[in-house]
C-alpha cells in the first residue's frame, strides 16, 4: 500500500525549513503541549497505542520500551537518542536532524517527561557535523522560547538536551556500546543483563531511542495514538503509523520517502524510486540496511502463521514492509532503507564490500566476531583475487554460522547474515570466480 | 613541548564538562577539542593531557583515542578528505571517485600529498546513500559526486 | 540449597552465583579463557558458552543459519540456539544447562578455539607458556583439527617491553583483558588498556608509564596464554620439567600461599607463584614475594665457619658446644628468628631453656617496610607471630635491646637463629662467643664465632603463623643446599652434644614434641602435622 505522508518531511528542502519558526508554522510543538497536560503514565499509554516500532532496526515497540523504565526515584533517569546512523544503506535519520531537528527536540521533551528523565543526550556520529550544528541551534532556539530548561511550556518539569559526539565507530549504534561511548569509554557493547532500563547511562535507568522513533512521537500526540497507528496498513499487526523509507543503489530516484507503514519493496523501488537504473533487471535487494539478508527479486516467501496468511506464497517484493512480516518471512526489516542492485552488479564484489565493512567496524571485544569477520573478508578477498578454493567456499557458511548467536551483541549476527544470504543466493557466482576466473561475472558494482 | 589548550578552548572545555555527571563522559568531546588544537591529531602528549584533566588513566584515554577512527595517530594534511567506499556509494561509482582522487592527487588512499595539503582516506558508510557517491571534506559533505565536481573541490583545497 | 541441572547432573548454587562459579565449586571446569574467579566478568572469549533450555512453555530462541548439502549442491536452512556465556549467566533454580552434552556447544567451542588460533603464531617451541597454555590444552580437548586458514596471520608487535618485569607479544594475545582487569581491579592501578579495535586490538601501557606497580607479575600469571611473559622466567625452564611444592611466601607476614616450582634434576627453584587461599591471598601475590624465591640460591651460607674459616659440620658443632656449655646462664642470650619456622624456633627455644638454662630471649627480624591494603604487610617477616608465640607468656625482646645489653656487658654469649637484621652489629664484637644458625651469609653469620648453615624454607617443611594468626604449613621443594640442615636439626644436634638426648628423630616426632611441650606450657603454636594446610 503506497500512501505518502508528510508529518516529518513537510519542511524538507524548504529554505530555513529547520528553524523553530518553520516548525511551528507547520504545527510543531503542539503535541508536546498536549502531552505535558497528561500524566507521565498516560503519555506512555498513549505512545503504546501508536504502535511505533523502533525505527533503528530492532523494531521494538517504543511505548513498551518506555514502560520498562522504573518509577521515578532519587536516581536520575536518562533519555539517550541514538543518532549514530551508519548502517550501510541507511540515511534517513540524518535528514531529520538536518531538515527537521525540532521534531526530534519535541519528541525528546515528551520522552523525558514520560520516563521521568530530566536530561537527554543525543549521540550523533561525528561525521554528521551539519546535523550537530542544526540540533544545537534547535536546542538554543527552544531554550530561548522557554521550551527547554526549568519550565518547558510553563510546566514545572526541567528538561535539558545535549548533543554528544561520537568519533567514528559503527558499533556505537549498538545501544550499550553507545552508552559506553557516551560515558567516555571505548565503544564496546556491554553484557546484558542488566538492560539499560535498569542500569544504562552512568549506571542509571536509561532508554535509548532512535532519532526517527522519537521524532514521530509529537505526531502521535497531535493525532492521538490510535489514529496514528491506524495510518498503517499493518495496524492489525501492531506495527503502526508512518515511517521514513529510504532507497539507494541502482534506482532512478534514490532518496527518503515518508509513507504509511505497509509499503512494499516493489512500491519503494518502482513507484517511489522510479525503477531500476536503465530499466535493467533486478539482481537483488537488501530490505533495510546491510545487516539484513539480500533477496532475489522473484523470491517467494514462506511465512507461517495465521496472521500472515494473506502474505504467504507471495513474492518478497510484494510483502508489506513490517517488522513482523519480514521477520516471519525469514528476513529482517531493519531500518527500512533498501539497497537495490541491478544485474550490472557482481554479487561477489558486493559481499566483499560488506565484509570489508564488518571487519573494519568489529569492536574486537569477543572472539567469534573479532576473528570471524576478518576470516570472512579474507575468504572473499581470496576468491575475488582468483586465489580462492572450493574448500574455502564450502567453509564460508560455516564461519558465518559459527559467528551467529555466539557473540556479545548483534553485530556478529549482522555480519553473518549478509554473508549467509549472499552465499546462499549467489553461490554460482562465487564458484565462477574459483573455477572459471569469473568469466561470466560483471566484475563491477556500478553501471 | 607539553601540550596545553588556549584560554578560549579552556572555556569550551569547562562548558563540555558541565554537560555530564562525571568527568570521564567528556573524554570524547575533549579529545576532539584537543585534536583540533593539535594540528588534528592525538599525540601521546595530548593523551596524557586529557588523562590528567579528566582524572583518568592515560591507558584509558589511549584506548579510547585508538578505538575511534576519527582520532588521528599522526598529523594529517591541512585538509582531510574521506571518500565513502561502502555498498550504496560503491553501487553509484565510488570506486571511480576513489581512483580519480588518487590519480588527481598522485597519492594512494591513506596518504597525504607531499605538500601536506590533503590527506586522502576512505570512509565507511557516511549515511549519504541516497545522494551517493559522497565524500566528506573536513566537516562538510559533498554528495552526488562526479569526477568534475570532485576536481572542483580538490582544486579549492589545493589552492588553500 | 537451590540447584540447577548441568548436563543432567544436579549442581547446587548460592543465590547470586553464576553457572561457571557453581560448576567450579562442584568440581566441573567449564572451559574458559577470560573468566577468572577473582576478576570481574568480561564474557569476551566465548569459550564457556552453554546451551540453556527455555523457560517452561516458551520456545527456545533459535537463529537462522545454513548448512551445505554437497551432494545436492545446495544450501539448507538450519537453526541454532542462542548460546549463553556461563560466566555471565546467573544460576536459576531448576534451569537446564547443557555444556558437554550439547552438540551446539561442542561446535561453538571448537569454533572459538579455531578462531583464537586463526591469527596466533603457534610458536609453542619458543614460548614459555607452552605446557601450561590454555590454547594448547583446549585445542586438544575441544578442537583437535588442523587450522583451516592457511594464509599468513596478522602481524603485530612482538617482545614489547612493558616494564621492569613483563614482556608482551601482541600476536599471542587473545585480548581476554585479564591483565587489564587485574591491574585495575586488584592492583588498583589502571596502567593497562586495549588499543585499536577489531582483530587489530592489543594491550597497551599508558603513555608516560611502565607496567611497574607492585603486582606486575600477576599480569603474566593471569594471562591464559603466552602473551605476557615474565622477564625473570623467560627462556629459563620448560614447565613440564618442573615440579611444585606448596609453600608459604617468606616476603612478609601476610603469608601468601604459594607454589615453589623447581626442577628436581638440577635441584633448582625457578618460580614462585600464588596458590589459591580465599582467606589469605585469594589468587594473588606481589612481585616481591614472587621474586623472593631467588634468595634460595643467592648468598647462601653453604658450609659452617669457625671464626670466619670454613669447617666441617662436626667440627663446627663441637666448637659451638664448647663455646656454649658451662656458660653463666644469665650471661647467655638466645635469639629466635621471625624469618624461621615454628619448628626451628621451638627447637632453639628448647635448647636455650632446657639445656642451656638461658632466660634472655630476643627476636631477630627484618626491619619493617612499605605496606598496602592489598597484600603487602609492613612486617617483612613470615613468622613474627609464630616466633613470638613459641615463647609463651614471656615474649622475646627486640634485637636492638640485645645489642644494648651486650654493650652494657650484661650478655657475653649468644646463640642465634639468623635473620636479615639491619641494626648496627658492631656491639657483637664485644661478645665472647656468638653461635649462629643461618640460611644466608648475612651480617650475623659473618660476625659469628661459629656459623652453622641452615636450610631455607625451600629445603625443609615448616610452619609459619601469619599476622592474622593463621598457622600455615610450608612444604620443602628441593634438598638442603650445600652442608645445610634444617635449623631444628642443628639445634637438636647441639643439644645431643651437650649431653641432653632429644627424642626427635623425624620431623613428625619433633612436631609431636613441639605440640605436646607447647600444650604443657599452655601455648598453641599449631605446628602442622603435614604440609597440606
Amino acid at each position: 500500500m503506497l500512501k505518502r505522508t508528510d508529518y516529518l518531511t513537510k519542511n524538507y528542502g524548504k529554505p530555513d525549513g529547520w528553524t523553530l519558526a518553520a516548525y511551528e508554522a507547520g504545527g510543531g510543538y503542539r503535541g508536546v503541549r498536549k502531552a505535558l497536560m497528561m500524566s507521565p503514565g498516560a503519555v506512555v499509554e498513549e505512545t503504546k497505542k501508536a504502535h511505533i516500532r523502533g525505527r533503528g532496526g530492532a523494531g521494538f515497540d517504543c511505548g513498551m520500551k518506555w514502560s520498562f523504565m522504573p518509577k521515578p526515584s532519587d536516581k536520575p533517569h536518562y533519555l539517550v537518542v541514538n543518532a549514530d546512523e551508519g548502517e550501510p544503506g541507511t540515511f534517513k535519520d540524518r535528514t531529520i536532524m538536518e531538515q527537521n531537528p525540532h521534531a526530534l527536540i519535541e519528541g525528546c521533551i515528551i520522552g523525558c517527561y514520560a520516563m521521568g528523565a530530566h536530561t537527554c543526550y543525543i549521540y550523533v556520529r561525528d561525521e554528521l557535523h551539519l546535523s550537530k550544528e542544526r540540533l544545537w541551534a534547535a536546542i538554543e532556539e527552544a531554550k530561548a522560547k522557554g521550551y527547554l530548561g526549568q519550565r518547558p511550556f510553563g510546566k514545572t518539569y526541567e528538561v535539558n538536551i545535549f548533543v554528544h559526539t561520537g568519533a567514528g565507530a559503527y558499533i556505537c549504534g549498538e545501544e550499550t556500546a553507545l552508552l559506553n561511548s557516551l560515558e567516555g569509554k571505548r565503544g564496546q557493547p556491554r553484557l546484558k543483563p542488566p538492560f539499560p532500563a535498569q542500569s544504562g547511562a552512568f549506571g542509571m535507568p536509561t532508554t535509548v531511542n532512535n532519532v526517527e522513533t522519537l521524532a514521530i512521537v509529537p505526531t502521535v500526540f497531535q493525532l492521538g495514538g490510535d489514529a496514528f497507528s491506524k495510518l498503517s496498513a499493518l495496524h492489525h499487526l501492531n506495527d503502526g503509523g508512518t515511517r521514513l523509507f529510504g532507497v539507494s543503489g541502482h534506482v532512478k530516484k534514490p532518496g527518503v520517502y515518508e509513507c504509511a507503514v505497509g509499503l512494499t519493496l516493489r512500491e519503494l523501488i518502482f513507484d517511489l524510486g522510479g525503477g531500476v537504473l536503465d530499466d535493467r533487471p533486478l539482481l537483488g535487494v537488501v530490505p533495510g540496511g546491510s545487516s539484513c539478508p539480500v533477496h532475489l527479486p522473484d523470491e517467494i516467501v514462506n511465512i507461517p502463521g495465521e496472521r500472515f496468511e494473506a502474505y504467504n506464497g507471495k513474492c518478497i517484493l510484494d510483502i508489506p514492509l513490517g517488522v513482523d512480516t519480514f521477520r516471519g518471512a525469514g528476513s529482517m526489516l531493519g531500518t527500512c532503507c533498501a539497497i537495490v542492485m541491478s544485474d550490472a552488479v557482481d554479487p561477489v564484489l558486493a559481499l566483499q564490500n560488506l565484509m570489508h565493512f564488518y571487519r573494519d567496524e568489529s569492536c574486537g571485544q569477543c572472539t567469534p566476531c573479532r576473528e570471524g569477520c576478518g576470516w570472512l573478508e579474507r575468504v572473499v578477498n581470496k576468491i575475488v583475487a582468483g586465489e580462492g578454493t572450493m574448500a574455502e567456499l564450502d567453509q564460508f557458511h560455516e564461519i558465518a554460522t559459527n559467528i551467529t548467536g555466539s557473540t556479545i551483541c548483534a553485530f556478529g549476527d549482522g555480519a553473518a547474515q549478509p554473508a549467509l544470504a549472499f552465499i546462499r543466493r549467489y553461490r554460482k557466482n562465487f564458484e565462477d570466480y574459483i573455477n572459471n576466473g569469473a568469466a561470466t561475472q560483471t566484475r563491477s558494482l556500478s553501471l | 613541548m607539553a601540550f596545553a589548550l588556549s584560554d578560549e578552548r579552556i572555556k569550551e572545555f569547562a562548558e563540555i564538562l558541565s554537560r555530564y555527571p562525571n568527568k570521564m563522559a567528556a573524554c570524547i568531546p575533549v579529545l576532539h577539542l584537543c585534536q583540533e588544537a593539535n594540528d588534528n591529531w592525538v599525540s601521546d602528549e595530548v593523551t596524557e593531557y586529557v588523562a590528567e584533566k579528566l582524572e583518568l588513566s592515560a591507558a584509558h584515554v589511549k584506548g579510547v583515542a585508538t578505538f575511534y577512527s576519527l582520532f588521528n595517530r599522526e598529523k594529517p594534511g591541512k585538509h582531510q578528505v574521506w571518500v565513502c567506499r561502502t555498498l550504496s556509494c560503491a553501487l553509484r561509482g565510488s570506486e571511480g571517485i576513489i581512483s580519480h582522487c588518487e590519480k588527481r592527487l598522485g597519492i594512494k588512499m591513506g596518504d597525504t600529498t607531499p605538500d601536506g595539503k590533503i590527506t586522502l582516506r576512505t570512509a565507511e558508510c557516511l549515511a549519504a546513500c541516497g545522494t551517493a557517491p559522497a565524500m566528506q571534506v573536513n566537516k562538510e559533505y559533498h554528495e552526488n559526486l562526479t569526477p568534475e565536481s570532485v576536481d572542483a573541490v580538490l582544486d579549492k583545497l589545493l589552492a588553500d | 540449597m537451590p540447584s540447577f541441572k548441568l548436563d543432567g547432573r544436579d549442581v547446587e548454587f548460592s543465590p547470586g552465583e553464576t553457572v561457571i562459579e557453581a560448576a567450579r565449586k562442584a568440581g566441573v571446569d567449564i572451559p574458559h579463557y577470560c573468566w577468572h574467579p577473582g576478576l570481574s566478568v568480561a564474557a569476551n572469549c566465548r569459550m564457556c558458552l552453554v546451551e540453556v533450555g527455555p523457560p517452561p512453555g516458551r520456545p527456545a530462541l533459535m537463529l537462522n543459519v545454513l548448512e551445505y548439502d554437497a551432494e545436492k549442491g545446495e544450501y539448507i536452512d538450519a537453526k541454532k540456539p542462542k548460546l549463553q556465556p556461563s560466566c555471565q549467566l546467573g544460576a536459576v533454580e531448576g534451569m537446564e544447562v547443557k555444556s558437554e552434552s550439547s552438540e551446539h556447544v561442542k561446535r561453538a567451542r571448537a569454533a572459538v578455539q579455531e578462531m583464537l588460533l586463526l591469527n596466533h603464531p603457534v610458536d609453542c617451541p619458543i614460548c614459555d607458556q607452552a605446557g601450561e597454555c590454555r590454547l594448547q590444552d583446549y585445542w586438544l580437548e575441544h578442537q583437535s583439527t588442523d587450522k583451516r586458514m592457511k594464509d599468513e596471520t596478522i602481524r603485530k608487535p612482538k617482545a614489547q617491553d612493558f616494564g621492569p618485569t613483563i614482556v608482551y607479544d601482541a600476536e599471542r594475545c587473545i585480548v581476554c583483558t585479564r591483565c587489564i582487569r587485574f591491574s585495575e581491579e586488584i592492583a588498583k592501578d589502571p596502567v593497562l588498556d586495549l588499543r585499536d579495535r577489531g582483530n587489530l586490538a592489543e594491550v597497551v601501557v599508558a603513555p608516560g608509564r611502565e607496567l611497574d606497580h607492585d603486582y606486575t607479575l600477576m599480569t603474566e600469571h593471569v594471562c591464559p596464554v603466552g602473551a605476557l611473559t615474565a622477564k625473570d622466567f623467560r627462556f629459563k625452564a620448560r614447565v613440564w620439567f618442573l615440579r611444585s611444592s606448596q609453600s608459604i611466601c617468606q616476603g612478609c607476614s601476610t603469608g601468601c600461599n604459594a607454589f615453589l616450582d623447581y626442577d628436581p634434576r638440577d635441584q633448582t627453584v625457578y618460580r614462585h607463584r600464588p596458590r589459591e587461599n580465599a582467606e589469605v591471598n585469594k589468587f594473588w601475590m606481589c612481585d616481591k614475594g614472587m621474586l623472593d624465591y631467588r634468595r634460595i640460591h643467592e648468598n647462601r651460607l653453604l658450609e659452617p665457619t669457625i671464626s670466619g674459616k670454613s669447617a666441617d659440620v662436626g667440627a663446627a658443632l663441637e666448637k659451638a658446644v664448647e663455646l656454649l656449655k658451662d656458660v653463666d646462664s644469665d650471661k647467655l642470650a638466645v635469639v629466635l628468628s621471625a624469618q624461621h619456622s615454628n619448628e626451628d624456633n621451638f627447637a632453639l627455644l628448647t635448647l636455650a631453656q632446657e639445656h642451656l638454662g638461658s632466660k634472655a630471649l630476643f627476636l631477630a627480624a627484618r626491619p619493617s617496610g612499605p605496606a598496602d591494603d592489598i597484600l603487602i604487610n609492613a612486617d617483612k617477616n613470615p613468622n613474627t607471630a609464630g616466633a613470638t608465640a613459641v615463647c609463651g607468656s614471656t615474649p622475646p625482646k627486640s634485637f636492638s635491646e640485645l645489642l644494648t645489653a651486650i654493650g652494657s656487658g650484661k650478655i657475653s654469649h649468644v646463640l642465634a637463629l639468623s635473620a636479615d637484621v639491619e641494626e648496627d652489629l658492631s656491639p657483637l664484637s664485644d661478645l665472647k662467643a656468638l653461635v649462629v644458625l643461618s640460611t644466608h651469609d648475612v651480617g650475623l653469620a659473618k660476625a659469628a664465632t661459629v656459623a652453622l648453615p641452615a636450610s631455607s624454607w625451600a629445603e625443609c617443611d615448616g610452619t609459619f603463623v601469619n599476622e592474622k594468626g593463621a598457622s600455615q604449613a610450608s612444604e620443602s621443594a628441593i634438598k638442603p643446599q650445600g652442608a645445610s640442615r634444617p635449623a631444628w636439626k642443628l639445634a637438636g644436634a647441639i643439644g645431643m652434644r651437650l649431653g641432653k638426648s632429644t627424642p626427635w628423630k623425624s620431623l613428625d616426632d619433633f612436631r609431636g614434641a613441639v605440640n605436646s611441650d607447647a600444650a604443657a606450657a599452655g601455648v598453641d603454636v599449631g605446628v602442622q602435622p603435614g604440609a597440606s594446610a
